[in-house]
C-alpha cells in the first residue's frame, strides 16, 4: 500500500466519524464541566436524527424542509 | 509534507498552504465568491492553494482545522441555556446549523478530499492564532499575546513560543471575559456592524474625547496585574449581532446610534455642526478605544512578566486595531514586536497549518502578505475580450462602457510606471492590479486604488464615487522607505519593517510634509503607513518614486480595490467590473493600461 492510499478514507468512514464527532462533545462538556448539558444534547441529536431519517424518505418531508 | 490549513463557519473563511514547513499561499473564500466575510466552507481557495503547486488532494499529509467545534458547541449551548427562554431564537438557528453542518465538519472535509480521517486535525482557535503570529517572526523564542472575541471558550491567550520546543499556552482568558467582544458590542452599539466595523470604532474615537471612561471601566475593568475582568450584566453575546448590549448598558451610556444615522466628522476639514448626539458617540469610540489600549497594554505587561523574554508576537482580530497597537510598541517592555499581515481569523488558517508540522525549519523566509493568486497576462486580454459577454449579466452599466474602452500593454515597468505616475499626478484615480492579491484585508499595492495623497478633489471623489466611505474614516499612505526619515519624524526603520511594512500601526506626520499628504492623514495628522522597500514590492516602489519624482514625495493615497460591502477584487474581470461600476479613471492590470474613452 502506497503513502497516498494509506492516506485516502476508508469505506463507511461516514459513521465512524459522526460517532467520533459525538463522543467528542460529550467529553468536552465533561471537561468544561458542563455535563449537565449531556441530555439537552442527546435531544437535539435524536430530533437532528428523527428530521434526516423523515426528510430523507417520509411523507412528512415536505412539512419539514421548511424547518431546516 | 504538505499541510493544508482551514478556517471556516464563523467568518472569514481561508485556506493556507504549508510545504515543508514553509507558508506557499493562502487566500479568503471571499475572494472567489464575491461575497464579503464569507464563511462558508472555503472550497475555491483549497481549489486554489492545490492548484497554485499543482497538488491533489491526494497529495496532502494533513488538513488542519482552525479551531475545535465540539468545544466551540458546549460553550454555544452552555450560553444559550443560561438565557433560556429568552435565547429560544438563537437556540433555534444555532442549533440548526450545528446539527446541521458545523458538527460534522471532520466529516465534510475527509470526504471532500477523500482523506483519512486521521489526517484531519483540529487545533485549538487561539493556538492558531499563536503559530500565525509566532513562526512567520522570524523569532527564536517570544511572548504571544492572541486576543480576539472568542474562539472555543478561549478570548485571550498568553503563550511562549520556541522554535525548539513549540508554543506552550500559559494563561487564558474564558468566555464571556472578552475584551474582543465588549469591542465589539460598542462598535454595535455605535451603529456599525460588530466583526467589520471596528476600524470606524476607531476612526471615530480621533473625534472625541474620552470623558465616558470611568464607564467604560465599569463594564470593562483593567485590573492591577495586566488581566481584566468584564461585567457580563452589561452585555448580550449571543443576541442579535445589532443588539451585544443589555439595557443595563444603554441607562449607562444612553440611546445607541441608528446604523447610517450621519456623523458630521471628516477626517480632512472640521465639520460644520456636530449635535450632542453626535459627540457622544465620538466620545464614547475614544473612551472604549482608551480602555482598549489600557486593556492590551496591561496584557502585554502580564506576558512580558510570564515570559520573561523581550519580543511578542501579537494576534487575533484585535491586532487589528492599529492605533491600539502602536501604543503598545511605545509603551511596552518588549525590545520587537511582530504584528503578521493578517492577524484576524482568516490568516488563523495559516496557524492552524503550521501547528500540524512537524518540524518548522530553522530559519524562514521573510514573510510576505502577497500570497493569494496570480491571474495570467493572458487573462486581462480575455478579461476585456470577454467584456461585452460577461458583464453584461451581472453590471447594467458595462455595455455602455464595453465599446469605449482603450488598452495599451506596456514592455517594461519602467515606462509602465511613468505613465501611471503622470495619470495619478494629473488628478486621476488609478486602479491598480498586480502580480498575486494580498492575504488578509488590506490592499497593500497589488489590489489597490492609488491616487494623489495632495489632492482633495481626487479624495473626495473616491470617497463619494468609488467607496462610498464615510468621511470620518481615513486613507492610508504607501511611501517608500527611502521617503520614511522625511516623512514620519523618528521612525525607526527596523521596527518598522516589522511593523510598518503591512499597515499595522499609525505615525504622526512631519509638519513640513502634510500638505503633500494630507487626504491620507487622519483629523489628528497621523497616518496608518505602508513603508514599501523594492523587496516587499518592487513595481510599486518603482511607482512611488516616480510620482516622488513629480510631486516631490513618493507617496500614494492607498485604499483596498472595491466598492463598499465588496470583497477587495482578486481577478482581472472583478477589477474591471468595478472599474465599469465607479469612477476610476484608468485600470492597471498587470502591464496592461485601460482607460474608459472620453
Amino acid at each position: 500500500m502506497d503513502a497516498e492510499s494509506r492516506r485516502r478514507r476508508p469505506r463507511g468512514a461516514g459513521i465512524a466519524i459522526a460517532l467520533r464527532s459525538l463522543s467528542r462533545v460529550v467529553s468536552a462538556m465533561f471537561r468544561e464541566r458542563v455535563g449537565w448539558l449531556l441530555p439537552l444534547f442527546i435531544g437535539l441529536a435524536v430530533v437532528a436524527l428523527l428530521i434526516s431519517i423523515i426528510s430523507a424518505a417520509g411523507p412528512l418531508a415536505p412539512f419539514i424542509y421548511p424547518l431546516l | 509534507m504538505n499541510i493544508l490549513g482551514i478556517s471556516a463557519d464563523f467568518h472569514d473563511a481561508s485556506a493556507s498552504l504549508v510545504m515543508n514547513g514553509q507558508l506557499i499561499c493562502s487566500a479568503a473564500e471571499e475572494r472567489f465568491t464575491r461575497i464579503k466575510h464569507d464563511a462558508r466552507f472555503p472550497e475555491q481557495a483549497v481549489e486554489f492553494c492545490l492548484a497554485q503547486v499543482g497538488l491533489n488532494a491526494g497529495d496532502l499529509d494533513r488538513i488542519v482545522f482552525y479551531e475545535q467545534p465540539w468545544m466551540k458547541l458546549t460553550r454555544v449551548l452552555t450560553d444559550v441555556m443560561s438565557r433560556f427562554p429568552r435565547s429560544i431564537n438563537q437556540f433555534g438557528r444555532a442549533g440548526r446549523s450545528w446539527l446541521t453542518q458545523k458538527l460534522w465538519i471532520h466529516n465534510r472535509i475527509s470526504r471532500a478530499y477523500d482523506i483519512h480521517p486521521d489526517a484531519v486535525r483540529f487545533v485549538p482557535h487561539h493556538e492558531s492564532h499563536a503559530a500565525q503570529a509566532f513562526y512567520p517572526s522570524g523569532f527564536e523564542q517570544s511572548a504571544i499575546l492572541t486576543v480576539d472575541g472568542v474562539g472555543e471558550w478561549t478570548c485571550t491567550g498568553i503563550a511562549r513560543g520556541s522554535r525548539k520546543e513549540g508554543i506552550t499556552v500559559l494563561e487564558t482568558e474564558e468566555y464571556p471575559n472578552s475584551v474582543g467582544l465588549a469591542y465589539a458590542a460598542f462598535t454595535a452599539f455605535l451603529g456599525f456592524k460588530p466583526n467589520d466595523g471596528e476600524c470606524s470604532t476607531m476612526a471615530l474615537a480621533a473625534f472625541g474625547k474620552p470623558i465616558y471612561a470611568d464607564n467604560v471601566r465599569r463594564v470593562l475593568t483593567p485590573l492591577s496585574g495586566g488581566r481584566y475582568q468584564l461585567d457580563p450584566g452589561f452585555f448580550n453575546f449571543f443576541g442579535d449581532a445589532d443588539r451585544l448590549f443589555t439595557p443595563a448598558f444603554i441607562r449607562l451610556f444612553g440611546e445607541p446610534r441608528r446604523p447610517g444615522d450621519p456623523l458630521p466628522f471628516s477626517s480632512t476639514s472640521a465639520p460644520e455642526h456636530v449635535s450632542a448626539d453626535q459627540q457622544r458617540f465620538a466620545d464614547i469610540a475614544a473612551s472604549i478605544q482608551l480602555i482598549f489600549e489600557e486593556v492590551l497594554l496591561g496584557l502585554a505587561r502580564r506576558a512580558q512578566a510570564l515570559t520573561g523574554l523581550d519580543k511578542l508576537c501579537l494576534a487575533g482580530g484585535t491586532a487589528m486595531n492599529a492605533v491600539a497597537i502602536t501604543r503598545l510598541l511605545r509603551e511596552c517592555p518588549f525590545d520587537q514586536v511582530f504584528v503578521p499581515p493578517d492577524p484576524g481569523d482568516g490568516g488563523a488558517a495559516t496557524g492552524a497549518a503550521l501547528l500540524a508540522c512537524d518540524e518548522i525549519p530553522a530559519t524562514s523566509p521573510p514573510p510576505t502578505p502577497y500570497l493569494g493568486r496570480q491571474y495570467p497576462e493572458q487573462s486581462v486580454v480575455e478579461a476585456i475580450q470577454t467584456l461585452s459577454v460577461e458583464s453584461h449579466h451581472r453590471l447594467p452599466g458595462a455595455r455602455a462602457w464595453s465599446g469605449r474602452l482603450t488598452h495599451k500593454e506596456y514592455g517594461d515597468e519602467n515606462a509602465l510606471v511613468e505613465v501611471v505616475a503622470e495619470d495619478i499626478s494629473r488628478g486621476s484615480l488609478i486602479g491598480w492590479v498586480q502580480g498575486r492579491f494580498e492575504q488578509g484585508p488590506r490592499a497593500l499595492g497589488n489590489r489597490s486604488i492609488l491616487a494623489d495623497p495632495s489632492d482633495a478633489v481626487a479624495a473626495s471623489r473616491l470617497s463619494r464615487a468609488v467607496k462610498q466611505r464615510a468621511p470620518f474614516r481615513p486613507y492610508a499612505l504607501s511611501l517608500a522607505v527611502e521617503e520614511a526619515q522625511r516623512l514620519i519624524p523618528g521612525v525607526d526603520l527596523r521596527e518598522a519593517a516589522r511593523t510598518g511594512r503591512w499597515m499595522q500601526s499609525i505615525h504622526a506626520v512631519n509638519e513640513g510634509c502634510v500638505s503633500a499628504v494630507r487626504q491620507a492623514l487622519h483629523v489628528d495628522l497621523t497616518t496608518r503607513p505602508q513603508i514599501c522597500s523594492p523587496a516587499d514590492n518592487r513595481i510599486f516602489h518603482k511607482l512611488l518614486h516616480a510620482f516622488g519624482a513629480r510631486r516631490g514625495t513618493a507617496a500614494l493615497l492607498n485604499t483596498s480595490f472595491n466598492e463598499s460591502g465588496s470583497p477587495i477584487v482578486s481577478s482581472p474581470a472583478d477589477a474591471l467590473i468595478t472599474f465599469l461600476h465607479t469612477d476610476i479613471d484608468v485600470l492597471v492590470l498587470g502591464m496592461t493600461v485601460i482607460r474608459k474613452a472620453a
